[in-house]
């Protein structure tokens, strides 16, 4: 937002490129130093799955938020970059030589494998976002459904096996259902550390943030509001639908590349984490901050991040270990997701719009004009009542 | 196994699915609204199905931790004691029990997550909001199921055993038959509702234009709950057919069985009776002709791919309508 109050001054430039500086500087310090601070390893993989989490939410709000598509498939873009980066990086630690990961080296492993991830999740992109030239709504979500189970199917049954195609047998390199554990089953080198999950979090949080505001994400919202009338005042739906795809495709591949070589994560990628309950987490982070809004789907990554985990800690206090103990026959590892549907079910009856709708935390107010958030929703009732 | 025979099956297999598919497409129709919690409605009956049909024979052992046996010898046997001795009544008399179990739980996941979000919102949110209560009602009600009735494999007593002579295909075991004769049955009954009731013509007024249909009249609010009622006993009749077949009753089933249905819906375009019908039996024949290949693993990918597919060239599925939009 403020296109012209930036350019007009240039102390604002100076400060933005101060705060830019200094968030780096701090997830450089974090790489170097959390782990002295923060001892528990679990607590470190917290911090940034939820950072990571903010990545896939932004992603996916280009398109559910902005662009007002609906895609249930996010979870077969974030596995498509996990799975390439888990390739790349393990093969590149092979080259160069193996031993434990280092920050020195972490600079050539992690920008490859994330530029690898991001373009071909963003080819994938293109591909499901080509569709949305002849579907609408509902039909469109069944494509991106369809992408991701297929993603996830193709590489779960892959056989193990050295005859067939190449094809087959590269994918069942990749280890079917067991998931893919490094070159020769010796785990994934994780080399993303803090500084890369924190930076990348932070630097692809401010460009969601600039599409949202820029002329392109108004177009977008036009179009999310009403196709018709934003065709006729030259905004072209099929480019601008597909390059939403593309955008979101690469925001969440970087993102699952990111996820899958993330220092203090877990070294395995397995086709189980990529499910329809992964996408729908997805959809949870974007729906519960307020869709279209760029800081409500970073709350929201936050947020589902650490409940999923606080639900977690309360399962295994006393409390709960009694009521197992009572009802022996019921199977209460389910509770967790049981709490977590019945409050988004409630959330969205209560407030619909989530908990930012499509406003910003730190939004300045403009007067006169500027058609950002708030305005274009009442722009939309208007239309359809005509 | 020849071709034919696969044929055959898949047909059996289809026309299952066709069941389940008719609900997705029935709600659609009605709401334009993918109702997700469906395929969770069909995993919930089959469960209603295995408890009243091992309290009505009497055989608690595929239900512990669910009905005690002293419930079941004491409490219940006053209620469930008449058939017992009748497997084949008892096994009737739990499918229409189910379908009954079902119907509540489909009026009432309709009271609970669509029903408050109708006529409110603004803009794009209208289509969407629905949605996400849909997911969460599918992801609520089956960790319900894994709640209550953990994530065993439980085995459904089987009533029917024997086989059938079938003039040019040899022998079918008689569950397959009953599916087969069920199916179309209920599938004819269906349409008959549909085209020749008072119902039926506030369905399909309701699924024209809404606002036309209340100014007609008609009461939208019932007509939307009855149509959640039909959609969910179909299920639930899916639900027991499948179990009769399978014979294992598992909390993810929704899963499995309903994307096809789901795909099979969307396939034949949703909002068409006709094309669920049409698109559920596609989806078992291609199912049962991929286990004759060597990619067996394979048919959920292939099911995927035919949907996107066909979607491609007809984006409204096979036999479903695209309307111009009018400005």
């Amino acid at each position: 937002m403020a296109r012209g109050q930036a350019g007009k001054s240039g102390g604002l430039r100076w400060s933005r490129l101060a705060v830019g500086a200094g968030v780096l500087g701090v997830a450089l310090l974090c790489d170097l130093y959390l782990a002295d601070f923060v001892h528990d390893s679990s607590i470190r993989q917290l911090f940034m799955l939820a950072a990571c989490n903010v990545l896939v939410a932004s992603s996916l709000n280009v398109i559910n938020g902005m662009a007002g598509q609906f895609s249930i498939g996010h979870a077969g873009f974030v596995g498509l970059g996990g799975y390439t980066s888990a390739v790349i990086a393990s093969n590149l630690h092979e080259m160069l030589g193996g031993g434990e990961p280092t920050f020195a080296r972490s600079f050539i492993v992690v920008p490859v494998c994330l530029l690898a991830s991001a373009t071909l999740a963003g080819i994938f992109g293109f591909l499901v976002g080509l569709p949305s030239l002849r579907l609408r709504g509902d039909y469109l979500a069944i494509v991106t459904l369809g992408f991701a189970e297929i993603f996830r199917l193709v590489i779960a049954t892959a056989q193990a096996g050295e005859d067939g195609s190449p094809i087959a047998r590269a994918l069942s390199r990749l280890g079917g259902q067991n998931g893919y554990m490094g070159i020769d089953n010796q785990g994934i080198p994780l080399y993303a550390g803090p500084f890369w999950v924190f930076g990348l979090a932070f630097v692809l949080g401010v460009v969601a943030w600039r599409i949202k505001f820029s002329g392109w994400g108004r177009a977008l919202r036009a179009l999310r509001e009403d196709e018709i009338a934003a065709a006729a005042v030259g905004v072209d739906p099929t480019r601008y639908k597909v390059t939403s795809f593309v955008i979101a495709a690469v925001g969440a591949g970087v993102a699952g590349g990111l996820m899958a070589i993330m220092r203090d994560g877990t070294p395995i990628v397995n086709p189980d984490n990529y499910n329809f309950q992964a996408s729908f987490d997805a959809i949870t982070m974007v729906i519960l901050g307020g869709s279209g809004s760029v800081t409500g789907a970073a709350i929201g990554g936050v947020f589902i991040t650490f409940s999923i985990k606080a639900i977690e800690q309360v399962q295994a206090t006393s409390a709960v270990q009694a009521l197992r103990r009572e009802f022996e026959s019921l199977d209460l590892n389910a509770l967790r997701m049981i709490v977590y549907a019945l409050v988004l079910v409630l959330l969205m009856v209560v407030r619909p719009e989530g908990l930012l709708g499509e406003r910003e935390l730190f939004q300045k107010r403009r007067g006169g004009r500027g058609g950002s958030g708030p305005d274009a929703p009442r722009a939309g009732a208007k239309a359809e009542a005509a | 196994m020849n071709i034919l025979e696969a044929v055959f099956t898949g047909i059996t297999q289809g026309a299952m699915i066709a069941l389940v598919a008719l609900g997705y497409t029935m709600v659609y129709g009605v709401l334009k609204l993918i109702n997700f919690a469906h395929s969770e409605v069909f995993m919930m009956a089959a469960y209603f199905g295995l408890v009243f049909l091992s309290l009505l024979i009497g055989d608690v052992s595929a239900v512990n931790g669910i009905v005690s046996p002293e419930a079941a010898s004491s409490t219940f046997a006053g209620v469930f004691g008449a058939l017992r001795g009748h497997p084949l009544a008892a096994a009737a008399a739990a499918t229409v029990l189910a379908m009954l179990a079902a119907s509540a739980l489909g009026i009432g996941v309709e009271r609970v997550a669509y029903k408050p979000l109708r006529g409110r919102g603004k803009g794009a949110l209208v289509r969407v909001t629905p949605l996400v209560t849909a997911l969460g009602m599918s992801v609520l009600l089956q960790n319900l199921a894994q709640l209550l009735f953990t994530a065993r494999f439980r085995p459904y007593p089987q009533v029917l055993s024997g086989e059938v002579q079938v003039p040019g295909l040899g022998a079918i075991t008689s569950s397959r038959a009953l599916i087969l004769g069920a199916s179309i049955i209920v599938m004819i009954g269906l349409e008959l509702i549909v085209k020749r009731t008072w119902f039926g013509k506030a369905m399909r007024a309701l699924s024209a234009n809404e606002e036309a249909a209340r100014l007609m009249g008609v009461r939208t609010s019932r007509v939307i709950s009855m149509t959640f009622a039909l959609g969910s006993s179909l299920a639930a009749l899916g639900a027991v057919l499948f179990c009769l077949d399978q014979s294992q009753v598992y909390p993810t089933m929704g899963v499995v069985i309903g994307t096809r249905a789901f795909v099979a819906a969307v396939l034949g375009g949703i909002g068409s009776i006709t094309g669920a019908m049409l698109g559920g039996l596609l989806i078992g024949i291609i199912g049962e002709l991929v286990k004759l290949t060597d990619y067996s693993g394979g048919v959920d990918v292939l099911v995927f791919l035919v949907l996107i597919l066909v979607l491609l060239v007809r984006p409204a599925g096979l036999l479903g309508s695209t309307r111009t939009e009018k400005v």
